[in-house]
This record gives structure tokens, C-alpha cells and sequence, in this order.
């Protein structure tokens, strides 16, 4: 369940995550260097890399991570939905109380689920905010929202500098808080859409 | 295959704001499926009373009875329609809220009820999943009070219909009343000492002033 992806897929979905923008044709020449050092006894690496199967791989790719995440995200009994909709009076409040949850915006959220191998959800066990993230390296990533104390620091400062290079920033920010984390999630919502458009 | 790695952290959390939660749209339908069952029910119950009438009658059903038969037949087809569409439009107004110190529930079409359970009232929780809540992987959530009824005037006070992640939000709930409850509970615990300290050193001066007057008297 953790890295459900095959070695081809993880080369195109790797270099997608870098630069979502990227051309399937580079990344056929890519995935092609690769090959020739991969082992030639596997049937499945012997044909030549086209980007009509870079597509392929691609969507499948995705489909895959996002199949992983929807079932992890039901094992942790997480809630996905998205608060947008204020409508409830609050306790002492005026009028009409904004609720908001997420600093993504609800079109932030699609695009990360559908494109960006990351899922949005709280847990209501843990009363936290809950980011299910796929890396290559090392398949899914649950990271709860906490700040982060001398017990805690290495580990989650390890996976978020994983997660920026993955992600193709070029000025990783060593150190984590809640705030560069919640940044480094906004930007790569935004990369993403940039890419989906072009 | 590796498991998931899964970050909880050992630092504190940022406070989470209320959180809106929705009922699934597999609610919808459930309760299409409720008005379905209840025609059935109804209609076979019409036509095995009208065939057992045409078994012990020689004569045929009078024509009355058949118009009466076709009249409900349009009724349950309005019926039918208007479930369409207004039920739908009735889950989608379906909301519940769980704050710090009260569940709210928010629903309605043409009176639009909104109804605020604070957690000093609630006596039990329930999670309930009927034999068509399991079909559809949807639960539900009874909150009850003390003195309490419901509109219906039995059962729970408030009910939180067609939930996915029942059993979490039911732990949540149970966990803010805790920390609620438990929070009041130390709050007049440390109330009852501070006056239990107060009347100790009043006690004290009053022994001290019968004292002093013993001594004056002597």
C-alpha cells in the first residue's frame, strides 16, 4: 500500500512532481536513460519509451496514488470535506460566523487530490488537520498538523525537506514549522494549476 | 508491502475552529428507499384486503372502489415526485456543528430550525447503524439530554443522520464532553477548596476573638 507504483511510473510521476509543467517528451528521455541501467531480464522494460506511454504511465500513475490515499484516508477515518460554507449563527457572535478551516482555497484542494498525490482531511480522533502526501521515496506520508518539539523535529524536518525536493523547490527550508508547511502545501497547489493549465 | 508512515508529532496542536459536518448523499437514498417501503407496504396491504373482498364476493368490486384505487395511485405519484425533489433539497440542508461547549444542528426547508445542545445538558451518546445504515456504510448519532424530548415528543433529543465517519465524530463528541465536564468538575472542585479555606480561617478568627473575651472576663 505504501508505493503502489511501478519502477516506470515512479520515474514519470517523480519527474511530473518536480516541474508539473514538464514536457512528455522529456521525460521519455529521461525514463529511457534510466532504463538501460535497469535490469533487461524484466519483459515490461524491453520496449522502447514513446510519450504516448509516458501519458500512460502518467495517468495510471496518478490513478494509482489517488486510489492509495482515498483508502488510507478511509483507514484513518478521516473527513474530506471542504469547509466552505458558513451558515451557522456563532456563540455570541453577530450575525454570521465564517468558519473557515483550510488555507487552500476549495479549487486548491481538487487540484491537489486530483494532480498533486496530496489529501486534505481531519481526523476527528486526533482533533487535527491531517495531510496524506505521496512521496516516491517513500510512498504514503500521513503528517499531522502539530508544532513540532526536540523529540519530533528530525524526523518531520527529514520528510518535509523529502517533500520540498520532490516537489521541485529550490530553496528548501530546512527547518519545520506549521506555517512553511502550510506555505510549501499552498505553493505546490499553486505549481500544480500552472502546470494543469499550460 | 511497507506501511504508511504516519507523523502524529509530541507537540501541542493549533486549535481547531468548529467543523461543519454534512450527512453522506447516500442518505437521499435511504430515504427514497423509506417512501418505496411505505408504498409497498401500504398498496399491498390495499390490494390483499380488495382481493380477499373479491374472493368471499361473487359480485365484482363496485366501481367506486376501483376510482377510490386509481385516486391514490395519483396521490403516490405526487407524492413520489415531490420526494424527488424536496428530499434531496432537505438532506442538503443538513448541518452539524461541534463546538467546544454545544452540538448545533441546522436543518429544514420552510422552517429552518436551528438547535444548540450544550454539552452541560447532554447525558448520553449513542451511534446507531440499522440494517439499511450498514447497507449504505452510513451510521448515525443519538444525543440525549436531561429532561429533554425530541419534536416527535420520543427518542433522542437530537439525532445526526447519515454520518461515513460516525464512530470518530461519536469519539469527539465524547471527548469534548470530557474535557468539558471535566473542566467544570475542577473548576468548582477548586471553587469548593478556596471556600473551604475561607471558612477554616474564619473559624479560626472567631476561636480567637472567644479568646480573648474568655481572657477579659477572667
Amino acid at each position: 500500500m505504501s508505493n503502489p507504483l511501478s519502477m516506470s511510473e515512479r520515474v514519470v510521476i517523480r519527474e511530473y512532481f518536480k516541474n508539473p509543467s514538464v514536457s512528455l517528451k522529456f521525460i521519455a528521455e529521461i525514463l529511457q536513460d534510466e532504463r538501460d541501467d535497469w535490469d533487461k531480464s524484466d519483459k515490461r522494460i524491453q520496449n522502447d519509451v514513446d510519450v504516448r506511454s509516458i501519458s500512460k504511465f502518467k495517468s495510471i500513475g496518478l490513478k494509482k496514488i489517488r486510489k492509495g490515499m482515498k483508502d488510507l484516508a478511509t483507514s484513518l477515518g478521516l473527513d474530506l470535506t471542504v469547509q466552505t460554507t458558513p451558515k451557522i449563527s456563532g456563540e455570541g457572535a453577530k450575525g454570521v460566523t465564517r468558519i473557515q478551516i483550510y488555507d487552500l482555497t476549495p479549487d486548491d484542494v481538487k487540484i491537489l487530490e486530483k494532480w498533486g498525490g496530496i489529501i486534505v482531511g481531519f481526523d476527528f480522533r486526533i482533533d487535527a488537520l491531517a495531510y496524506l502526501i505521496y512521496t516516491v521515496e517513500n510512498g504514503f506520508v500521513v503528517w499531522y498538523e502539530h508544532n513540532c518539539t526536540d523529540q519530533c523535529e528530525t524526523n518531520c524536518s527529514d520528510i518535509f525537506q523529502l517533500i520540498q525536493y520532490e516537489r521541485g523547490f529550490t530553496d528548501i527550508k530546512k527547518r519545520i514549522n506549521l506555517e512553511n508547511f502550510r506555505f510549501t502545501i499552498k505553493e505546490i497547489a499553486k505549481k500544480l494549476k500552472e502546470g494543469v493549465t499550460n | 508491502l511497507k506501511k504508511p508512515l504516519i507523523i502524529t508529532g509530541t507537540g501541542d496542536r493549533p486549535q481547531p475552529k468548529p467543523r461543519i459536518i454534512r450527512p453522506n448523499n447516500i442518505l437521499i437514498i435511504k430515504y427514497y428507499l423509506y417512501v418505496l417501503l411505505l408504498f409497498i407496504v401500504i398498496t399491498s396491504f390495499i390490494v390483499g384486503f380488495g382481493s380477499i373482498i373479491a374472493i368471499f364476493d361473487d359480485d365484482p368490486l363496485p366501481d367506486f372502489l376501483i376510482y377510490m384505487f386509481i385516486f391514490y395511485l395519483m396521490v403516490w405519484l405526487v407524492i413520489g415526485i415531490l420526494s424527488l425533489i424536496l428530499i434531496p433539497i432537505y438532506v442538503k440542508s443538513f448541518e452539524y456543528v461541534v463546538h467546544g461547549t454545544e452540538v448545533v444542528v441546522r436543518k429544514g426547508i420552510i422552517n429552518i430550525t436551528e438547535k444548540h445542545v450544550p454539552y452541560r445538558t447532554v447525558t448520553n451518546i449513542d451511534s446507531v447503524a440499522g440494517i439499511l445504515d450498514r447497507l449504505f456504510g452510513i451510521g448515525n448519532i443519538d444525543i440525549q439530554t436531561a429532561g429533554g424530548a425530541s419534536s416527535s415528543g420520543y427518542g433522542p433529543e437530537e439525532k445526526l443522520e447519515g454520518l461515513t465517519i460516525y464512530n470518530e465524530i461519536r469519539d469527539y463528541i465524547v471527548l469534548q464532553l470530557r474535557q468539558f465536564k471535566h473542566g467544570s468538575s475542577s473548576k468548582s472542585s477548586s471553587a469548593s477548596l478556596e471556600s473551604n479555606e475561607i471558612k477554616k480561617k474564619l473559624q479560626n478568627d472567631i476561636l480567637e476573638e472567644l479568646r480573648q473575651i474568655k481572657k477579659e472576663l477572667n
